[in-house]
C-alpha cells in the first residue's frame, strides 16, 4: 500500500467516526436554532470587504487595461503624439485673453514662458483659456523653453513619475534649470545665445526622443515649426520594443498562470505528499494579475483642452531633482 | 487557513453566531486527528469536540488575534480529553500530565470498525501517530504540523515517513498472515 493509499484510507474511516456536534455545540452555548449555519460544502472565501476590495481592484484594473489596449492601438497605428513643445522664448507670444495667475516662488527670475500641466487623467491641459499651449509671460526677458508632455501614451509609467525623471533627465543632461511643479515640467534655457538655443532645441529634441523610445513612448508631435516631426516608425528598434514590452506585459498578466502552489518544495524526499496534494487538487493554480502600467487616459495629437490654470500649485516650486 | 481561523475567532470574540461554525468547519478535522489518538468510541469522541468548541466559544475573548489559533484549540482539546478522559478512569493511575505519553491513555478495544486507524494506534509512537493523522485526517502539510508541535521540519518528515513504512511492513504482514 503506497503512501497516497494510506493515507486515504485514513481518512475514510477517520470520515465514519467523526462525530459532527455542531448543533451540539450551539445548544450547549446558548445559541438560537437558527443561528446555526448549515455546514457549507463550499464557502465564499471572501469576507465583504475583500469581496469589495476585489471589486474595485479588478475595476480599477480594467480602467488601466483599457486605455492600454487603446494605446497599442494607437501606436500600431501609427498617430499617437507625444504632445511636446519647444518653443524659443524669444518668439511673440500672443496676449492671452485670459492671463492665467500662477504665482512663483522666485517672481524676480525668469519665469516659464511656456508650460503645461496634466490634467488628472494624464492628459496635458494648456495654461490658458484659449487652448493656444503657449502663453503667460510674466516676464517677457525670459528665456524658457517649455516642454509639455501628454502623456496618455506611456506605457510603463505614471505621469507623475514620468514627468520628474524627465526633469530630473534633463537637469542631468545638462542643459537647462528645470523645475517642476505638481505635473508641470518647464525647461528654463540660461543664456541668450541664439546660437546656443538652437543648438539646445536640437539637442533636447534628441534627448527626448532618446527618452520617449527608452521608455516606450512612440510619437511626438513636435509643435515647434523649425522642428521636423519625429516619425518613430522609422526606429528600426520600434518594432522590437513594442513587442517586448508585450511580452513583458503578457508575462505579467499571465507569470502566475501555471504556478503550482509550491506545496513540497524543501521538503526534501517528501514528493509523496506533494504528488497527492496536486493529486487531489487538480494543479491548484493561484492566478494573479498585476499591472504597474501607469497610464492615462489616452489621448490624440491635437492641442488639449481648454483650462484655466491652478493656481496654488506653483508655491514652494523649488526643483524637486 | 490561519488568517481564517483568526477571522473566526474575532467573528465570536465579536458576538457573531456564525464565527462559532465556521470555526468549527474550518478546524474540526484538525481537532478530531489532534485527538484521535486518544479516543476509542465513538461518544468520547464527541465529548470531546463538543466540550472543546463550547470551551472556545465561552474563551474566545481571552484568544490574542494573531498567534496560532490552531495551537489555541489544540490546547482547548487537550485540557477538554485529559478532564473527560480523567473522569470517565478516575481510579485509574494514569499519568495524563506527560505530554507525549498521552497517546494510548485508553487501552479499551474501540467499538468501530477502523483498521487501519487501530492499527496506527497500536503499532505508531505518539509522535508518530500525530504526525499521521494530522496530515492524513486533518490534511495539514509538514510544514504546518512541524509549526504546530514546534519541531523541525525534517524532524517532522522523517517521523512521518517512519510512520508510513511502519503501517505498510504491519499491513503487509497482515496481508500474508
Amino acid at each position: 500500500m503506497d503512501d497516497r493509499r494510506l493515507k486515504n484510507r485514513l481518512r475514510i474511516e477517520a470520515d465514519k467516526i467523526m462525530p459532527d456536534v455542531l448543533g451540539n455545540i450551539y445548544k450547549e452555548v446558548g445559541l438560537e436554532p437558527e443561528r446555526v449555519k448549515p455546514k457549507p460544502k463550499w464557502q465564499w472565501p471572501f469576507s465583504k470587504i475583500g469581496t469589495f476590495s476585489m471589486g474595485i481592484t479588478i475595476l480599477v484594473i480594467g480602467v488601466l487595461l483599457v486605455p492600454t489596449f487603446i494605446n497599442g492601438f494607437i501606436v500600431a497605428s501609427g498617430e499617437t503624439s507625444i504632445r511636446l513643445k519647444i518653443i524659443p522664448a524669444e518668439e511673440p507670444i500672443p496676449e492671452p485673453a485670459v492671463m492665467p495667475t500662477i504665482k512663483y516662488q522666485e517672481a524676480d527670475e525668469d519665469t516659464p514662458v511656456f508650460s503645461f500641466r496634466l490634467d488628472r487623467y494624464g492628459k496635458t491641459v494648456a495654461l490658458d483659456a484659449n487652448a493656444n499651449n503657449a502663453l503667460h509671460a510674466e516676464n517677457d526677458a525670459s528665456k524658457i523653453i517649455a516642454g509639455g508632455l501628454g502623456l496618455e501614451n506611456t506605457l510603463r509609467q505614471k505621469a507623475v513619475d514620468l514627468t520628474l525623471e524627465l526633469v530630473r533627465y534633463a537637469r542631468r543632461a545638462g542643459y537647462i534649470k528645470s523645475y517642476a511643479v505638481g505635473n508641470y515640467v518647464a525647461y528654463r534655457i540660461s543664456g541668450p545665445d541664439e546660437t546656443y538655443n538652437v543648438r539646445l532645441r536640437a539637442n533636447l529634441k534628441a534627448e527626448l526622443e532618446t527618452y520617449f523610445r527608452a521608455q516606450l513612448i512612440y510619437g511626438a508631435a513636435y509643435e515647434d515649426e523649425r522642428l521636423a516631426p519625429a516619425n518613430f516608425e522609422g526606429y528600426a528598434d520600434f518594432s522590437s520594443q513594442i513587442g517586448q514590452y508585450r511580452q513583458d506585459y503578457d508575462s505579467r498578466c499571465s507569470q502566475h498562470e501555471h504556478d503550482d502552489d509550491r506545496r513540497g518544495s524543501g521538503w526534501g524526499s517528501d514528493i509523496s505528499e506533494w504528488m497527492d496534494s496536486h493529486g487531489n487538487h487538480h494543479m491548484d493554480s493561484e492566478t494573479s494579475s498585476s499591472s504597474d502600467t501607469g497610464t492615462g487616459s489616452q489621448g490624440t495629437s491635437n492641442m488639449p483642452p481648454t483650462s484655466t490654470p491652478d493656481t496654488g500649485n506653483q508655491e514652494g516650486n523649488d526643483c524637486p531633482c | 487557513m490561519r488568517q481564517e481561523i483568526d477571522r473566526a475567532i474575532i467573528s465570536i470574540q465579536n458576538g457573531d453566531g456564525n464565527g462559532l461554525a465556521l470555526l468549527y468547519e474550518l478546524t474540526r478535522r484538525a481537532v478530531f486527528a489532534f485527538v484521535l489518538p486518544i479516543i476509542n468510541d465513538y461518544q468520547l469522541a464527541e465529548d470531546i469536540m463538543q466540550e472543546t468548541y463550547v470551551k472556545a466559544y465561552r474563551a474566545a475573548g481571552s484568544y490574542e488575534p494573531g498567534t496560532s489559533g490552531i495551537n489555541w484549540l489544540f490546547t482547548i482539546a487537550r485540557n477538554r480529553a485529559l478532564n473527560i478522559i480523567k473522569e470517565r478512569h478516575r481510579d485509574e493511575q494514569v499519568d495524563f500530565d506527560a505530554q507525549h505519553e498521552w497517546a494510548g491513555a485508553i487501552v479499551e478495544k474501540p467499538n468501530w470498525d477502523t483498521p487501519t486507524i487501530d492499527l496506527a494506534k497500536s503499532v505508531l509512537e505518539p509522535d508518530e501517530q500525530n504526525i499521521l493523522f494530522l496530515h492524513a485526517i486533518g490534511e495539514y502539510k509538514h510544514r504546518e504540523i512541524a509549526e504546530l508541535m514546534g519541531l523541525p521540519l525534517g524532524t517532522v518528515t522523517w517521523k512521518y515517513q517512519t510512520a508510513v513504512k511502519k503501517m505498510q511492513q504491519n499491513l503487509k504482514e497482515g496481508a500474508e498472515d
